[in-house]
């Protein structure tokens, strides 16, 4: 059937920045741990996290809740760096960017540390436990390194073509 | 020609059913079950069909007994759907989806269910514990159990082995 990923809607640049994405209930620690890399090509989705008090400190810095087009942004970003979520699987698979998934073990009910290092490693993408500074900036350096893209047939397309085969 | 009914539950469960959406391309009509107060979920998909809300029960922080209320509602709500305009009801894998599946496999449409596409090795609580799913999930593909149970499911898990068999593989 192929893994579900959204259909390109925008063509893939390299515009210069890092998106990074934290979902519907946002991710502090990842928001702080990507302020202190003092990196200046920064976007940042917090979702129910308000960003306010991110972009009081940052001023410079591109921080918004949510987009309903996180599309547009994914498809410019040079990196995305996000939660275990369904954005790590679009940027990957849709506009095959280079991702790293950072595990929030907030997420309880959501999918096992197993699953996300699982899924990681079949899209291609970096998998860290938990934010580290360090870390992210020699990922972020060497990303010509170690980024692959990986390419699926799109399991969405398939089910599609069920649901209206059936619907006749 | 009867359309189709998307559960868009809220953040991924939105996504998947966003990107099924996009591939059905106005071949059938196809309208969204949202979550109540999800401004996200609205904006997301405002202007694609028709959106019915319906209460989300279990957000990720609720305890389970205090959303036995929640589930109540959303039966309530689910009951408002004119079901009988569509073929097929869709979900993606979250307790947001329960009220609206079974209310829909009452009318006698055909069930669908699409798991996440995280779900690697653990099923979620509500594709596993759910009895509209129960024994279905091990079978992709069509399959007709009981009259609550889905038609169809999809997913990178399946039951075929047992969850702490697949643990041991990826570990070793």
């Amino acid at each position: 059937m192929g893994p579900l990923y959204e259909n390109r809607v925008y063509e893939p640049e390299n515009k210069g920045y890092i998106l990074v994405v934290t979902g519907t209930y946002g991710y502090p620690e990842l928001v702080e741990t990507m302020l202190r890399t003092g990196l200046d090509n920064l976007v940042i989705q917090t979702g129910r996290d308000d960003p306010e008090k991110y972009r009081a400190r940052r001023p410079d810095l591109t921080i918004f809740d949510f987009d309903p087009d996180i599309a547009r942004w994914i498809a410019g970003a040079d990196l995305v760096i996000c939660h275990q979520g369904r954005t790590a699987v679009d940027a990957a698979l849709t506009y095959e960017k280079p991702v790293i998934i950072v595990n929030n073990p907030r997420w309880t009910r959501a999918q096992t540390v197993q699953d996300t290092y699982l899924l990681a490693k079949k899209i291609g993408a970096k998998f860290y436990l938990h934010p580290d500074k360090e870390k992210l900036l020699n990922d972020i350096k060497s990303v010509d390194d170690w980024f692959k893209p990986h390419r699926y047939p799109n399991g969405a397309k398939n089910i599609a073509d069920i649901l209206v085969s059936i619907s006749f | 020609m009867k359309g189709v009914l998307l559960i868009a539950s809220g953040g991924g469960h939105t996504g998947h059913a966003y990107t099924v959406y996009q591939f059905i391309n106005n071949r059938i009509k196809a309208d969204f079950i949202i979550p109540e107060n999800d401004p996200f979920t609205f904006k997301k998909l405002e202007g694609l069909g028709r959106l019915y809300p319906v209460l989300k029960p279990l957000e990720p922080k609720t305890p389970f007994i205090k959303a036995i209320p929640g589930f109540i509602k959303a039966f309530m709500e689910s009951r408002k759907i004119p079901f009988h305009e569509y073929n097929t009801i869709v979900c993606f894998g979250s307790n947001h989806c329960i009220a609206p599946f079974l209310m829909a496999k009452l009318h006698g449409l055909i069930g669908a269910v699409v798991e996440d596409v995280m779900r690697i090795v653990t099923p979620s609580r509500a594709v596993d514990s759910s009895p509209m799913y129960r024994n279905t999930y091990s079978s992709p593909g069509p399959s007709r159990k009981r009259s609550t149970h889905a038609e169809y499911t999809w997913g990178p898990y399946t039951k075929t082995e047992s969850t702490s068999q697949r643990t041991k593989d990826i570990s070793s």
